[in-house]
């Protein structure tokens, strides 16, 4: 077969293909109402905790907490959670929680999963997901500091470099206030 | 930080497959762990014990027999949202050494819904041709073959990818592969078949070496998508299209179901067609005072169809861990493959007490294929 | 490699790139990525077997290239 037709069939074949992909990226161009989370007061919520009990939000008013948003397959989330149990442990008795909210609706893939994670911190479900789009959860983990008048302070999306200073500093900051 | 190394696992499989009177089997065992949270190592040792009296065996050629042994070796390299993979295959046999060498970069973006991936493999082998003694047994490489017994085939393979999340239900793939072949590209045995009245082959043909052009470049589009069904299965959708500069162009449809069952069994389902236009330079019998420059008689460069069927069953096992093992599981998978060829006869004439019913039609053979593997997580 | 194949890796990488430079916040959120990391909804749940049916195939049929995809949706962030 001669050069010049084949490439000039291959070439149309490659920008018909070419137009598919950026139509099919397209389709998805529609804007998202994009409400900021206004640093401001922490949104309110009451999750059932894996023990059972219900656990409210606002009634930690006076604590320094950490919520952090985790999910069985998110591999990050599960590496920091070794350092997360640390810092619970460490700070606990002296004003300060923190609530691992986990995303999932699988009740029973959570607990299994947490056999091997062994933390001693209270772990929420929201299976609803309606405290995941509050926090305006974009990516995972997410992680927010929460003062002791129930205030947003500091947020962290996925995993930072310095994250682990980062989130010590942050909390003794918050604690000392 | 987003993309995540590949799971640790080790697979040890048992591979088969029969039909047209060729059985190749034998194991391949594949171990991947990770090292930090950056690097992630696998190691495969697989081999193919052939036995083969094909269709151009029984036309022309004697049965053999015959081992290949592959290694491969590689490494996944993490950096926040980048993976780069590089990896080596070493192949060997009698007749046929195989040396390749991968690299591919992949990147996630896009909150983690688009990846995007490049790969690039340079290949370099070396054909040679055995030799048999009286009595059918290998007798070293012909040193007359191509140049001091060797010819030589490089391959270059260049690959484009995108996996984008479409909904939270559907999942979808596009990839692109161009190869380009440059040396032998042909196989040192076959021959192809010219129109010989009184000829050796059924009285009909003679055998004529075949030749190929000795550069093949080819391009290849895919579709898959996965689409996750609300009870808990997976629908899967795949098409590919096919073309090279040795004018075959082919066409794969493929659709798959997976169903799994309580927490520790997956079943799944597939059926797959293929279909195939021929090379411009094959031909079923060289018309008498008809030989071109290139001609080849390889039924697989021939006008075909297939069909695939296939069944497969997973169960797992030790779901809370054992030792340093997190989980197991056995799974074993069949595939029956039925092919039609339309431009390829079957002249083998069988044996003088037992004739071949199919002499002078149109090819066709089914095919069995099975696996059979064992896996640990840990 | 040929002027189509270069267009083609461009055009692929320059949509992709564009796109996620908009800031277009992402549709699925990370808290709905449930069913995408179900290991039934991967491309290639068993590399092992995957590799053996792709290298049959390469064997018996004339075609080549573009086997299994790569990457995936785990859905971590």
């Amino acid at each position: 077969m001669t050069k010049v037709p084949f490439i000039k069939a291959k070439l149309a074949w490659s920008i018909k293909l070419v137009a598919m992909l950026l139509a099919t990226q397209s389709i998805f161009f529609a804007s998202i109402a994009n409400a900021e989370l206004v640093k401001g007061e922490a949104p309110n919520f009451t999750l059932k905790s894996l023990r059972g009990d219900n656990l409210k939000l606002s009634e930690r008013r006076g604590e320094v907490i950490v919520l952090t948003f985790w999910a069985s397959w998110c591999d990050p989330c599960k590496q920091i959670m070794p350092m997360l149990n640390d810092l619970y442990l460490r700070y606990r008795d002296e004003g300060f929680t923190l609530l691992a909210i986990n995303v999932e609706k699988d009740v029973d893939k959570v607990r299994k999963e947490l056999r091997t994670l062994q933390v001693s911190f209270p772990v929420l479900i929201d299976v609803t997901s309606e405290v995941s789009k509050n926090y305006e959860v974009e990516e995972m983990p997410s992680t927010y500091l929460i003062d002791r008048d129930g205030n947003l302070r500091y947020t962290h999306n996925g995993l930072p470099g310095g994250f682990d200073d980062a989130l010590t500093k942050q909390i003794r900051e918050l604690m000392a206030e | 930080m987003a993309a995540i190394l590949p799971e640790d696992r080790f697979d040890i499989l048992y591979h088969r497959y029969e039909g047209d009177d060729v059985k190749v089997d034998g194991p391949s065992i594949l171990g991947r762990k990770a090292f930090g949270k950056h690097t992630s190592l696998y190691a495969n040792y697989y081999t193919d014990a052939v036995s083969s009296a094909s269709i151009d065996v029984r036309t022309y050629a004697s049965p053999y027999t015959e081992d290949r042994a592959e290694y491969s070796f590689g490494a996944d390299l993490l950096f926040d949202t980048t993976t780069m993979a590089v990896g080596y295959t070493n192949s060997e046999e009698n007749d046929y050494s195989s040396d390749t060498y991968h690299f591919g970069v992949s990147h996630t973006m896009f909150g983690d819904l688009t990846t995007v991936s490049l790969g690039f493999s340079y290949g370099d082998d070396e054909v040679r041709q055995n030799q048999y003694d009286q009595d059918g047994n290998y007798a070293g490489n012909n040193p007359d073959f191509g140049e001091n017994g060797k010819e030589d085939l490089k391959r270059r393979n260049y690959r484009l990818g995108m996996t984008q999340i479409l909904t939270k239900n559907l999942i979808m793939n596009l990839a692109f592969e161009a190869v380009s072949d440059e040396g032998f590209t042909q196989n040192p045995y076959r021959s192809a078949l010219i129109e010989d009245p009184g000829g050796p082959i059924a009285g009909i043909a003679s055998a004529v070496s075949e030749n190929y052009p000795r550069t093949r470049t080819s391009d290849a589009f895919a579709i898959r998508a996965n689409y996750f069904l609300p009870f808990r299965a997976a629908l899967k959708f795949e098409y590919k299209y096919y073309e090279d500069s040795w004018d075959i162009k082919a066409h794969t449809y493929k659709i798959g179901y997976t169903q799994p069952f309580r927490e520790q069994w997956f079943f799944d389902f597939h059926y797959r067609v293929y279909q195939q236009g021929q090379a411009s330079f094959y031909y079923d019998l060289i018309p008498q005072g008809g030989l071109q420059t290139y001609r080849g008689r390889d039924k697989e460069l021939g006008q075909f169809s297939s069909q695939g069927i296939g069944i497969g069953v997973s169960y797992e096992f030790l779901q809370n861990g054992w030792w340093k093992l997190d989980r197991g599981s056995v799974s074993f998978g069949y595939e029956r493959m039925m092919f039609d060829y339309d431009n390829f006869t079957d002249y083998y004439e069988g044996t003088p007490g037992n004739p071949n019913p199919n002499f002078g039609k149109p090819f066709s053979f089914n095919a069995d294929v099975v696996e059979v593997f064992f896996s640990v997580w840990y | 490699m040929t002027y189509l194949r270069l267009l083609l890796i461009v055009a692929m990488l320059a949509g992709s790139v564009t796109l996620s430079g908009c800031g277009i916040k992402p549709w699925v959120k990370p808290y709905e990525r449930a069913n995408m990391a179900d290991p039934i909804m991967s491309f290639a749940r068993d590399p092992v077997a995957e590799s053996y049916k792709n290298h049959v195939h390469q064997a018996r049929e004339g075609a080549r290239g573009a086997e299994s995809g790569a990457g995936g949706g785990c859905g971590c962030n």
